[in-house]
């Protein structure tokens, strides 16, 4: 059983600025690139919590908001990739570093 | 038979939450919150989201704790290595940090449960507009300030009259909150664009 610290994602410091994590390249633990940041879910409460971040092509749509629009519009079902923040190891040097175990079910399961 | 209409029903369900992303009870950050104007309970705009802090909780969570504004969270987002240039040139003299507590809903613009009076955000916007632009012919600041000055109130109630007597001319300026005028927020709103 690992303790909290140990599942926690791993940073230089306490305190990220949201502006570093947009941007951040996406890698898996075993180095494979998957993209950069594009957006960031977050909880709609007073404290609002990260849920996951969201990555790819499609994603810039999705940021602009057209994305599903255009899905309807061509009759497709388009989505964009998301990667949930449990499954981050570390965010350390501008890139997100994926948890081994996490990375394969829990993305394919959200974004199959 | 039954085996095709269990997975039949479940691809439906999965497609149910694909479809909720994202649901009614997730925002987006770059989409909902970055960049949008924050407005205060008084309607005073005081500015736009530059960045956001969040913190790193011990059980790993990543919570949002607060909207920055200013001239070097702007250049943070050029490139985090201009963060340090501008922070060496302008010292964190234009930096505000508003707790995302605040927040009062998010809508296309951000608003704010407090009065502008209580943010510290839009100050170097009242400088100018009480330094610079007040000598402006048209800008209405005399006018504004002889209103207030007839008025004889022009502060807030819950302003002590000890604070009211060492308030200086600048805090009664533009762009600051005067409950239940709409002058003020009148003025705010013409210095900010």
């Amino acid at each position: 059983m690992q303790s909290e610290a140990a599942q926690s994602p791993r940073t230089s410091r306490n305190i990220i600025r949201i502006e570093d994590l947009i941007g951040s390249k996406i890698v898996t633990a075993d180095g494979r690139k998957l993209g950069h940041v594009v957006d960031i879910h977050v909880t709609r409460e007073r404290e609002p919590e990260v849920i996951a971040l969201v990555y790819g092509r499609l994603a810039w749509l999705y940021r602009l908001g057209v994305l599903y629009p255009f899905s309807q519009l061509l009759h497709l079902k388009f989505h964009p990739y998301t990667v949930p923040w449990r499954a981050v190891e570390k965010f350390e040097h501008l890139t997100v570093t994926l948890k081994p175990d996490f990375e394969e079910k829990e993305w394919e399961e959200e974004n199959e | 038979m039954k085996e095709r209409e269990q997975e039949q029903v479940r691809e439906q369900v999965r497609e149910e939450i694909r479809e909720e992303v994202p649901s009614r009870e997730q925002i987006l950050v770059m989409r909902n919150i970055m960049d949008n104007q924050l407005e205060t309970s008084d309607d005073i705009e005081i500015g736009r989201v530059a960045d956001i802090e969040a913190e790193l909780r011990p059980d790993g969570r990543l919570v949002l704790t607060r909207l920055m504004t200013g001239p070097e969270a702007l250049a943070g987002r050029i490139s985090s290595r201009l963060r340090p240039i501008v922070h060496f040139l302008l010292r964190n003299r234009f930096e505000h940090g508003i707790p995302i507590d605040e927040i009062d809903g998010f809508h296309p613009t951000l608003r704010l449960r407090g009065r502008a009076i209580d943010y510290s955000t839009g100050e170097s916007e009242r400088w100018l507009a009480n330094h610079i632009f007040r000598w402006l012919p048209g800008s209405g600041w005399k006018e504004w300030h002889e209103q207030l000055e007839q008025s004889g109130t022009g502060t807030a109630e819950t302003e002590t009259a000890t604070e009211a007597e060492t308030r200086t001319e600048e805090t009664r300026a533009p762009g600051h909150a005067v409950r239940g005028s709409a002058v003020a927020s009148h003025q705010s709103k013409h210095h900010s664009h």
